[in-house]
């Protein structure tokens, strides 16, 4: 392992890189009749998809939408979807809205993407109004009205998804699992604000880090044991002395550019607080290039700051 | 802005006879000089008259075209367009955006019968009246006017809007009788005085009137209307609409809705808003 690194606020950044993986990205835009509600609709639709691996899909809210910002004029968010192929995608758009959105009281769904190849959102699930449907075009777009016992489940035709990227990751390793979580959660935070990203894992947060195989038969990823402060000792580790706890970072973006952005926002505020004296180091996972074509270079995303 | 010269008709003298303006498609897809355009007959018959014995034309861009000093004798302009903006300064004859495809018609006075029929897209703008069956089918046709918007700013005749299939129809003024009648769907808003027996036979498709129109028991059961979340978006989509009925949709909301035409199980709505 290389030791040559840089340092930001004394944190040492290892001199390595993350490597992502390409996905088909989609974005959508849920509304509701209230916050609370939009929080139910937002974390159902958004549920059980931290993961490609057992999930088939990643998704996450982007940003929070103002009425204005909605085409609905109620208050709304855009969330992105990531899976590993279009097909996959698909399917799991349509089983989403249709178990998630068009069962959550007053809520409402559009595209949020206009360029890509199409990708059917109530084009999908109308047929759910047995009939009774109202088809309406409006401009270029077409809505579907699908009656529902509240009134009215309003969802456009299609979305359109795009080639994205997912798996750009870094680690925080710290002295105690206080700081990792207050370096994380502050990552989590700055990452939020960087368009076209989300962290799809609970709170932007992993703890269970993987490898890729396992000594079980049948099981495509495992703990990434090298970087288990339980299992120093036992196993070949890469945690420097007195790390007792490492967090992990995924993100996942609409382009390089964008998951880079969030890289580097993400460091830069995991070690810019009171609890940097906590961190030892931020390094990344990778695979030695074989998992995917994106590396992000932590030293130089870090000379970008 | 371009700087060339829209390719310009003006009508000579004062005509006692329909013309059929369905030249103009042919003038512009074989990019005419205005010299050759002039000579263009009118019809197949050996005395036809020649455009130039009716118009002077000057201009050369061909997708910018203005037709001055019209009248309702000028039939079906713009039939057939399908790109390119026609103003027309004065009144227009019947069949005006017949099959309009594309582009934007814009008459800066009114209209004659049937105009906008069969229009499968663009954009029909009326600054005054429309006559009878705007948007409707012909005579003998099953389906009327099939994407596209046409908006009057006046007043619009009888048969509205008949057999309809996508599209929209704004009118600002009065409507005559059987508006949107044997609607198949799209969209009408009736924004002027009280509507009689609007959406008589609707399949499909949506009317919304500014004032209570008048309409049978029978066919019309009312709805409560409560779920505004459609009325929301269709607002925020009508963009490029003539600023007076954008400020009137935005400043309402539906307070009644009803729904049929009952006596042949239609599933057409109608807003009161």
């Amino acid at each position: 392992m290389s030791h040559t690194s840089i340092t930001l606020n004394d944190i040492l950044i290892r001199k390595t890189f993350a490597e992502a993986f390409p996905m088909k990205a989609t974005r959508i835009v849920v509304t509701a009749r209230n916050r609370d509600w939009l929080n139910h609709a937002v974390n159902s639709v958004t549920g059980f998809a931290t993961s490609v691996i057992a999930c088939k899909v990643e998704a996450g809210v982007e940003r929070w939408l103002n009425p204005s910002q909605t085409p609905d004029g109620r208050e709304g968010a855009a969330i992105l979807l990531f899976a590993m192929s279009g097909n996959q995608l698909e399917a799991q758009l349509r089983d989403r809205v249709g178990q998630c959105l068009l069962t959550s009281p007053t809520s409402a769904v559009f595209s949020g993407m206009d360029e890509g190849k199409p990708v059917a959102l109530g084009k999908a699930i109308r047929y759910f109004g047995d009939g009774y449907q109202i088809s309406k075009k409006l401009g270029n777009k077409r809505y579907w009205r699908i009656p529902v016992m509240d009134g009215e489940f309003v969802c456009e035709d299609v979305t359109h998804r795009i080639d994205a990227i997912g798996g750009g990751n870094f680690l925080i390793i710290a002295k105690d699992i206080d700081s990792a979580l207050s370096a994380a959660e502050s990552a989590v935070t700055a990452i939020d604000k960087v368009v076209d990203t989300i962290t799809p894992f609970p709170g932007g947060v992993v703890r269970s880090g993987s490898k890729v195989g396992s000594k079980y038969r049948g099981l495509i990823a495992s703990t990434n044991d090298a970087y288990c402060p339980t299992l120093r000792g036992l196993a070949p580790t890469n945690l420097p002395d007195g790390a007792n706890a490492v967090l992990e970072i995924v993100i996942d973006g609409l382009n390089e550019s964008a998951v880079g952005d969030a890289v580097r926002e993400g460091i830069v505020a995991a070690c810019s607080g009171n609890w940097s004296k906590g961190i030892l180091e931020i390094t990344a996972s990778n695979f030695g290039g074989k998992l995917g074509p994106y590396h992000f270079h932590l030293h130089s995303l870090i000379d970008c700051a | 802005m371009s700087s060339v010269k829209p390719l310009t008709f003006n009508r000579r003298e004062e005509l006692d006879f329909p013309v059929d303006m369905r030249f103009l498609k042919k003038i512009v897809d074989s990019k005419m000089s205005t010299k050759e355009a002039e000579q263009v007959l009118m019809s197949s018959r050996p005395d036809a008259l020649r455009i130039g014995d009716i118009f002077k034309v000057s201009g050369k861009d061909h997708q910018n075209i203005v037709i001055e000093n019209s009248n309702v004798k000028l039939e079906g302009i713009g039939t057939g367009w399908k790109r390119g903006t026609i103003k027309v300064i004065g009144n227009a004859g019947s069949f005006t955006a017949q099959s309009l495809r594309g582009g934007c018609v814009h008459v800066e006075g009114s209209v004659g019968d049937f105009s906008g029929c069969g229009m499968n897209g663009g954009q029909l703008v009326i600054d005054a009246d429309a006559g009878n069956g705007l948007g409707a089918s012909l005579p003998g046709e099953k389906i009327g006017m099939n994407e596209g918007r046409i908006v009057v700013k006046g007043k619009a005749g009888s048969r509205l809007g008949n057999r309809m299939r996508r599209g929209l129809i704004a009118v600002c003024g009065d409507v005559g009788v059987g508006a949107c009648s044997s609607m198949i769907s799209g969209t009408v808003l009736l924004l002027g005085g009280q509507a009689n027996l609007p959406g008589t036979h609707m399949r499909r498709g949506t009317i919304i009137c500014a004032s209570e129109p008048s309409l049978s028991a029978d066919s019309f059961f009312e709805q409560v209307c409560e779920d505004n979340t459609f009325w929301n978006v269709f607002c925020s989509n009508m963009e490029g609409l003539h600023e007076e009925i954008k400020q009137t949709l935005l400043s309402r909301s539906p307070r009644r809705r009803f729904v049929g035409d009952l006596n042949i199980y239609g599933m057409g709505e109608i807003f009161v808003i």
